[in-house]
């Protein structure tokens, strides 16, 4: 073993090794880091999922649940309960708060755990019991946002709650975590006393069952049959579509972000080994001509390589763990709660990683080595392999990429989609780097002045570093584009009177006053009437989700639409076909076109909805685009007035209050409580933080493929010295001096990073304009202060890495070059 | 001559290069030669001659096209590369005219990596040291390549050569990258530490004077010899 570590020390001293430990321990890092914190949000995630539900079986509906269902499960012996929730204001004093109401029954919850304390600070006196008249209970962040302490009274509605517990841990905390509105719980029965209830609420009824599992699944067998449209089954598997949703994209973006660290790794990898193997050519007919056999030269080189490997991944794994507390560190309040401790598999991912990076990337390179004859070292002779190794390291290469990218997406489609557009970015930097400096070079020969300084012939070399460095450049100006410059340039899309509250759940004899409270303060608010109804047939023929085999469409189906009745349309609105109501006309359908491409609507076609268990019936008439970024109340489905008069309805309006009415909203609540208000300003801010500190998370994992790229120009700087030595000393010779020869190389390399900086970060505005039209529906605009940030990193950093990694060629004697050469 | 104490014996040795779409190209043809245990043999010729051909096939580091080849009384022509790297460890030794010594290890790990290729060797860091104080760099065993001058990379690597006592050395060009004061002090300690050790010493130069100092001394002329 001694005998090994000196062995190893060794071949440490080797520059190229030292950057394929580098290269593994950055790739390692990146993999590890993303691997601990997804680990441990999964863990989460099954832990809530578990006592997640608060019952084993909960039957859901925008509806009242029909009381037969009821009647049977106790019949078949099994325990039930009931949860009603729905958004609503609570306040106290002042103060007001957005919180999702739980009006529970007497038996919730059927299972899982609720944990409730009487501090909001003290863990240690954590009890269970039964909520009672007059009492509420809620989460922390409820009672620190009105500024109250347990045992205060709360408004809600009609009714006054005293807010008696601080719930630790309940069932459907999981669905809460990423949520912004904190849990109230209630007695069921005094929800009619708020009057908050009515047909047209955006309520959700829950009704909760619990048993033997062959009961429940007797009662889910007789159950499926009987379910009207409204109502589904939420079983453990589909508890938490959405949060998991959002949880997988987010695991996937890391993933891949950590991915693209991986694979500049990978190149920085391929280019080290290629020096290396060159480098070693010598040393292993020398070892030949010892008397080492093939057999011990191998195991020599692939022990030391594995050995790096382990190493870079026992410290790239522990750096990993370091960076991920980080990670959740920023996230904490995203998350709003603490995350269970993370399991091994992440340190196994990293090694494997690892050891498929030198077995794809390096290994091939160093195994033909073993070819090379000892002839060969006798002067004269030429040292170079007896075999071609480039094809089967490009094989392995390919090999190797595809198989990292398949652990981290678990993807065999996705990995393959990726692995062409790695190819594919690889060439467009190619090529367009190569047309660049082609184009620089006739400018400068143009008006080239004597003794001016000569730019460089593209070559694959000069294509290579640009390749590689401008990749990894690109990654980190795009996030710094989506994170700072796509969301100003969004809130500046939104005038300064923008309305800045939208209030819902208004009531229809509420209407009047209101508007005449509205004319008073000289607000423009108009009031929507808002029906909420199931699409239940197309063209008369009836359709659900099962009919639709894309996503959207299939969750579009389980949800009931926004409609309203207007005569005028929004300014936000365009009708992009057929055409608009006109005057006294009283039939027809006005839908969003994104929706219709979805559902495969088309002008002409009749469509039925189910409101509140009445049809709605009619023809689409005109097909409209929308701004939904517009900050006034929006709708999939529009009708005429007259169409809807007879279906249940809330009104919906959205108003700008200036800083100095602060006061407004809550006294417009204290006299309306169920009208709820939804603080735009709060939400922006919120979702600002979020975003901002989502990205940043994620921009740490991404400035890895900026050290993996800086990694990577090494490596090919590396690669390309013995070369570089021989063309200095040349030069040398034939008396170029030193002073001439440091200018050559810093022009050539910061303008080698200036080309790369450039192609970065035209390419990065390029997809981030992308980003920002699909995402918001932005006008393309050219951020030239990130092209600016691009070239002049890219510059620098060439520049200095490129002069500083040469430098050394400067200060050796010609023949000792050329010795060494 | 007693057959018992010849090292290297070759019979109508040929190598020739198969070149596209026109007839081998001959290096060596129809060389027979016997090389006696201790002795010291130059092989000299002009550049292209094929000197250094012939030494890579006495050496067991190329295979000839045709002919037979018995190193240490072993024939090795039908040998694979393996089993020839194997007849030579520990016994066969060289020396390079660009010295080639590995440039991460010192002057003493260089010195130590032919008994270390030998796993039976277990004094390796002594035997090391005494070889490097035999060419008088007993104060550099620290030091890298780069910061030795040529002719101390040259002794580093006769102390390389002979460290394991080696029956036969292979020099090719040994003083051709020293100045020609370095290239005698280099010369003399070459011929001293071989007859110092009985080694069979066969070298490949341009140098007459170095030939001169030689036993035998053999002649290249376009591939064949001249003894």
């Amino acid at each position: 073993m001694n005998f090994f570590l000196k062995q190893w020390q060794q071949y440490w001293r080797i520059t190229e090794v030292r950057l394929l430990f580098l290269a593994l321990l950055v790739s390692v890092t990146a993999i590890t880091s993303v691997g601990f914190f997804t680990d441990r949000a999964d863990k989460a995630m099954s832990q809530q999922a578990t006592q997640l539900m608060g019952g084993d079986l909960i039957v859901s509906s925008s509806r009242p649940i029909d009381q037969h269902y009821l009647s049977h499960a106790k019949s078949l012996g099994l325990h039930t309960a009931e949860m009603i929730s729905f958004p609503s204001m609570v306040s106290s004093g002042e103060k007001m708060q957005l919180a999702q109401i739980k009006a529970v029954s007497a038996q919730y919850p059927l299972t899982g755990e609720l944990d409730i304390s009487d501090s909001l600070l003290d863990e240690s006196s954590r009890h269970h019991q039964r909520l009672t008249h007059n009492q509420a209970w809620s989460e922390a962040r409820l009672f620190i946002a009105l500024g109250i302490q347990p045992n205060a009274t709360v408004q809600l509605g009609k009714i006054e709650l005293q807010l008696t517990k601080r719930i630790i841990k309940m069932p459907d905390q999981g669905l809460s975590a990423f949520q912004i509105a904190p849990v109230l719980l209630m007695p069921l029965e005094q929800l009619p006393e708020t009057g908050l209830l009515t047909p047209a609420s955006r309520a959700r009824f829950n009704q909760l069952f619990a048993g033997e599992t062959d009961q429940i699944n007797t009662f889910v067998a007789w159950l499926k049959p009987q379910l009207k449209r409204s109502e589904r089954i939420r079983t453990l598997e589909d508890g938490l579509p959405a949060i998991e949703q959002a949880l997988t994209r987010g695991k996937r973006f890391l993933s891949l972000a950590a991915l693209l660290s991986v694979i500049l790794a990978g190149a920085a990898i391929a280019l080290t080994s290629y020096s290396l193997n060159q480098r070693e050519t010598r040393t292993v007919a020398v070892l030949k001509t010892l008397g080492a056999s093939r057999k011990l030269i191998l195991r020599r080189y692939l022990s030391q390589l594995f050995f790096t490997a382990t190493l870079a991944a026992l410290v790239g794994a522990v750096i990993g763990y370091i960076i991920q507390l980080g990670i959740v560190y920023l996230l904490q309040d995203i998350m709003d709660q603490v995350l269970p401790s993370t399991g091994l598999f992440p340190i196994v991912t990293g090694f494997l990683t690892a050891y498929i990076m030198v077995l794809g990337f390096s290994a091939p390179q160093l195994i033909q080595l073993v070819n090379i004859a000892p002839v060969h070292i006798l002067q004269g002779q030429k040292t170079t392999s007896s075999s071609n190794p480039y094809r089967y390291a490009v094989i392995a290469i390919l090999g190797g990429t595809l198989l990292l990218m398949w652990i981290q997406t678990k993807d065999i489609k996705l990995s393959l989609f990726l692995l062409i557009a790695t190819v594919l970015a690889t060439l467009l930097f190619w090529f367009i780097s190569k047309g660049l400096l082609n184009i620089l070079r006739l400018v400068n020969q143009k008006f080239r002045r004597t003794n001016s300084v000569s730019l460089p012939k593209p070559n694959p070399r000069i294509s290579l570093l640009i390749v590689v460095f401008g990749i990894g450049l690109f990654s980190l100006l795009l996030l710094t584009a989506l994170r700072t410059d796509l969301i100003a340039r969004w809130q500046a899309t939104i005038p300064d009177k923008a309305p800045n509250h939208f209030l819902i759940n208004i009531q229809e004899n509420e209407v009047k006053s209101l508007q005449a409270i509205f004319k008073n303060k000289q607000m423009t608010a108009p009031l929507y009437p808002m029906i909420r109804g199931r699409l239940v047939a197309i063209n008369n023929k009836a359709v659900s989700a099962a009919d639709y085999t894309e996503g959207q469409a299939k969750r579009l189906m389980t949800r009931e639409f926004n409609m309203s009745a207007i005569t005028v349309l929004q300014t936000s609105n365009k009708i992009v076909g057929g055409h608009w109501f006109t005057l006294g006309e009283n039939k027809g359908l006005s839908v969003e076109e994104g929706i219709a491409k979805t559902l495969g609507l088309q002008l002409g076609d009749t469509l039925a909805f189910d409101v509140a268990g009445q049809r709605l019936s009619d023809k689409i008439t005109s097909l409209r685009s929308v701004r939904w970024d517009s900050m006034q109340p929006n709708f999939f489905v529009l009708a005429t007035p007259s169409a809807l008069e007879n279906y249940p309805r809330t009104y919906i309006t959205s108003i700008h209050v200036p800083k100095q009415e602060s006061h407004f909203i809550p006294e417009l609540i204290h006299q309306y409580p169920s009208i709820t208000d939804i603080n735009i300003n709060a939400i922006m801010t919120q979702v600002k933080e979020l975003i901002n500190k989502a990205a940043f998370a994620v921009q740490a994992i991404f400035s890895f493929t900026l050290i993996a790229g800086i990694i990577v120009l090494f490596a090919a700087l590396q690669s390309q010295k013995a070369e570089r030595s021989k063309e200095i000393a040349i030069l040398k010779s034939i008396g170029a001096s030193r002073a001439y020869l440091s200018k050559h190389l810093i022009i050539e390399f910061t303008l080698i990073g200036a080309v790369a900086g450039l192609i970065a970060g035209i390419l990065a505005v390029i997809a981030a304009n992308i980003a920002a039209y699909i995402l918001f529906d932005l006008t393309p605009s050219i951020n030239y202060l990130l092209i600016l940030s691009g070239v002049l990193t890219g510059a620098v950093l060439v520049g200095v890495a490129g002069y500083l990694n040469m430098r050394p060629l400067l200060n050796t004697a010609p023949v000792t070059l050329f010795r060494e050469g | 001559m007693n057959n018992k104490n010849i090292v290297i014996e070759t019979q109508a040795l040929g190598k020739k290069i198969p070149v596209q779409s026109a007839d081998d190209l001959i290096i060596l043809d129809n060389i027979s030669l016997q090389i006696p245990q201790g002795a010291s043999v130059a092989i000299t010729g002009t550049s292209g001659s094929g000197k250094t051909t012939l030494l890579g096939l006495l050496a067991g580091l190329d295979s000839p096209s045709n002919g037979k080849i018995k190193l240490l009384g072993k024939e090795i022509s039908t040998l694979d590369e393996d089993q020839r790297a194997n007849l030579r460890l520990g016994k066969v030794g060289f020396v390079f005219q660009s010295f080639h010594l590995m440039d991460n290890l010192t002057a003493l790990e260089n010195v130590m990596l032919p008994l270390e290729l030998d796993s039976t060797n277990h004094k390796i860091e002594s035997l090391a040291l005494t070889a490097l104080n035999d060419v008088g760099l007993s104060q550099r065993t620290q030091h890298l390549p780069t910061q030795l001058s040529g002719g101390e990379q040259q002794r580093v690597a006769l102390a390389r050569a002979f460290v394991s006592r080696p029956d036969i050395l292979f020099a090719d060009e040994p003083t051709g990258n020293l100045d020609s004061q370095t290239g005698k002090e280099v010369e003399s300690l070459l011929f001293s530490l071989q007859q110092q050790h009985n080694t069979t010493l066969v070298l490949v130069t341009h140098d007459h004077h170095l030939a001169a100092q030689c036993q035998i001394h053999y002649r290249i002329v376009a591939g064949k010899l001249e003894g």
